[in-house]
């Protein structure tokens, strides 16, 4: 073979070829395995095909109308209702994958979070088209990690900083968090040119709140016992509104909360009626890294909910409009991102504590799974509080310390298998 | 005439080559037997015959490979990476390339051979006594799907996506791809991920020698194009693999140290630089092998 002839592709494409070469086989691998579960409900194809658009470089997970503006957002603090007002699209950025990782690691110190490696991965390497295609970033300082990441990434894109508050309830951050989401106004509307006016807002506000309200009927559905869904699935359907556009999402997350909803009329569910009910908190989960769930429920136990800002939390409150004036509505969306939020970067222990709480009784919990991504401290920080907290109310608690490599997977399983056993134990004494 | 023969007995093949005063005349491939100095020298002579040399124009003969010492008219041995190391650098200089790194796929081993400058061995890393991701694997494979071994590499590159295969030890990977097919996965995409396994176990091998470009591949599985696909995406760069017959690089380096030993008129003592090289072997756990 002749090289001198052909054109050579550049070292940063060879390398983006090959982690793009280990991704394919990761969702490959995923979806095959999905296959075999004959019990998911039919609607998931929708989100499946979202994921399954990962494989090639992942030119069609995020379908734009022509010349509209992408924004790229990471944590759960970007008011979409703003992005969607412009007639732009957002685009949530956090990663999951353990093969960008190895390339996040060659600009970051070993003990950076595997996220943050995995999202820096995307941004330096043309591996997944819409990393590359974002107009705009939106990043908020949430954690120290964000805060430098976000000057890094500055020279990829051009970057939208987001200052967060320390302490959220101060009326002193209140202000400061309202002048922060009119300076992100601001940026929009001179990326995209469009005023946001009071109908613009008003309208992108109904659009999130009623994939807001199918949300919530999701969850109410995911409370009964025996499950109808996988928590697995679950975590999918909310992780695909990070490339979704929110009304065709709503529309997906409506047809299948009606197929779930005549589910349980049938009395057709996904796990016996005594599967070990658990419940995820902690660092996120995001997708491939499904190892977590998938290890719970291929033992026979459910995931009935999870406190986790890309899933369980992401659309839960709602922008609660008093006047319907435009200044009013900003107020009522920087309340939203701000007041309801759990990040425990801003949010006192105790308040999360309480949320953790009241959420393992709403879904009948018997156990917690709590997931510390290695180099996420604000949540490592809070897990002895909360794990006391869970067992005053007698509810185990194991924590996993973990990031996205697959090597652990087995020694994982032994230690969930062996929790759930207890719990088993534990429910027969009873 | 005064020409030269390096003799390579391989596990799987014995490779001839021999060499003038200033090239290649030629060189000959068989399958390894159990008679290796017989063979050895039934090929070596029709070599000669073939290339018109008479029986007193092969002024020395060195041999290589893990059974060198079993070539008893040889006049001396040499270790295959030395002599690896010399006819990859001697294909390079002919396409006017610097190789910096080897990377050999034989029967039964697999090296990562790091180069200096100069065209000395600096480091290297092998994997030793398991079969995992050598030659051995790609026969396994073929055997398990029922296909020939020639055929593996196009078959892999019709795949669209390679199904991941964790394992490159002959016995587990084959409990992985027999799962596979009675999932009824096709095979062009198990092949394919056979390969990236290979690739993937290379290139942590690679890692400790730091891959260096200009890459060199040789040995019997050079000739799969779907191999070679693979190792250059895992390592990120192009590989410059020999043309016709990248088997015989080895036995072409031999001829040339035989040909400088002849010159010299002693053999070939190992040079300071040499006796500096850090080599690391790779064992695996899970088998007391």
């Amino acid at each position: 073979m002749n090289m001198q002839e052909q054109i050579k592709p550049s070292k940063k494409e060879r390398l983006a070829n090959k982690v793009r070469v280990h991704l394919d086989m990761t969702v490959r691998e995923i979806f095959d395995g999905l296959e075999e579960d004959r019990t998911r409900p039919e609607h998931m194809a929708y989100f499946d095909r979202i994921f399954k658009a990962f494989i090639h470089g992942g030119k069609d997970v995020v379908q734009t109308q022509k010349g509209q503006q992408m924004v790229g957002t990471y944590c759960v603090f970007v008011p979409e209702e703003l992005i969607y007002a412009c007639g732009a699209r957002p685009v949530r950025l956090c990663a999951g994958a353990y093969e960008s990782v190895e390339i996040g690691e060659d600009y970051l110190p070993d003990i950076a979070c595997p996220a943050i490696k995995s999202e820096i991965g995307f941004s330096v390497l043309p591996i997944l088209d819409f990393y590359q295609k974002c107009d705009l970033v939106a990043l908020p300082a949430s954690c120290d990690w964000k805060m430098k990441v976000g000057e890094m990434l500055e020279e990829h894109h051009d970057v939208h900083m987001l200052s967060l508050p320390r302490i959220k309830e101060l009326e002193t951050s209140r202000h400061f968090w309202l002048e922060e989401v009119k300076r992100f106004k601001q940026s929009l509307e001179k990326l995209t040119g469009v005023s946001i006016n009071r109908k613009r807002l008003r309208d992108a506000i109904r659009r999130i709140q009623r994939a807001q309200i199918e949300v919530h009927r999701f969850q109410e559905l995911r409370k009964h016992s025996p499950a109808v869904i996988h928590g697995r699935d679950a975590l999918e359907v909310l992780n695909a509104y990070f490339y979704d556009e929110v009304e065709a999402w709503t529309e997906a997350l409506a047809t299948l909360n009606r197929e779930l909803e005549a589910r349980i009329a049938n009395k057709q569910y996904v796990a016996k009626p005594n599967a070990t009910r658990l419940m995820l908190t902690g660092s996120p989960m995001i997708f491939p890294n499904w190892k977590i769930p998938t290890i719970i429920e291929e033992l026979g136990a459910v995931l009935v909910t999870d406190e986790f800002c890309t899933s369980g939390r992401y659309l839960s409150d709602m922008v609660s409009v008093d006047e319907g004036t435009l200044s009013d509505m900003l107020h009522a969306i920087a309340d939203r991102y701000m007041l309801p939020c759990s990040c425990p970067t801003f949010t006192t222990t105790t308040e999360r504590r309480d949320r953790v709480l009241q959420q393992a009784e709403d879904y009948q919990v018997e156990g917690v799974i709590y997931h510390v991504l290695k180099g996420c401290h604000p949540f490592d920080i809070e897990m002895k509080t909360i794990e006391t907290a869970l067992q005053d109310k007698g509810i185990p608690m194991l924590k996993i310390e973990t990031d996205y490599a697959p090597q652990d997977i087995e020694q994982l399983r032994t230690r969930i298998e062996a929790f759930t056993e207890t719990l088993k134990g534990r429910t027969k004494k009873a | 005439m005064k020409c030269f023969a390096g003799i390579d007995v391989g596990s799987s093949t014995i490779k001839v080559a021999i060499t003038d005063e200033s090239g290649i005349r030629g060189y000959k491939v068989m399958p390894t037997s159990v008679h290796c100095n017989d063979s050895a020298f039934q090929l070596l002579d029709g070599l000669r015959q073939t290339v018109g040399l008479g029986e007193g124009d092969i002024k020395h003969v060195t041999s290589t490979g893990y059974g060198r010492r079993l070539v008893k008219f040889a006049d001396s041995n040499i270790s295959e990476i030395t002599a690896n190391v010399k006819g990859a650098v001697w294909y390079g200089e002919q396409a006017g390339l610097k190789v910096r790194t080897i990377i050999n796929i034989g029967g039964q081993d697999t090296k990562v051979i790091g180069i200096d400058e100069e065209g000395v061995t600096k480091n290297f890393s092998m994997n030793d006594k398991c079969a995992a991701g050598t030659g051995r694997f790609l026969e396994a494979l073929a055997r398990i799907l029922e296909v020939e071994v020639v055929d593996l590499g196009d078959m892999a590159l019709q795949a669209d996506v390679p199904l991941r295969i964790n394992s490159t030890c002959t016995v587990f990977a084959e409990t992985e791809i027999i799962s596979l097919l009675a999932r009824e996965k096709k095979p062009s995409e198990i092949i394919a991920g056979a390969h990236f396994a290979i690739a993937k176990r290379l290139s942590k091998m690679a890692r400790r020698v730091k891959v260096t470009d200009q890459v060199f591949f040789d040995g019997g599985p050079a000739l799969n194009k779907g191999l070679i696909k693979a190792l250059e995406d895992e390592l990120a760069t192009d590989l410059f693999v020999p043309p016709d017959v990248p088997q015989v690089t080895t036995a072409i380096g031999a001829a040339m140290i035989a040909r400088e030993e002849y010159r010299s008129g002693a053999p070939i003592v190992e040079s300071p630089k040499t006796s500096a090289i850090q080599g690391t072997e790779e064992t695996c756990q899970i088998c007391p092998q």
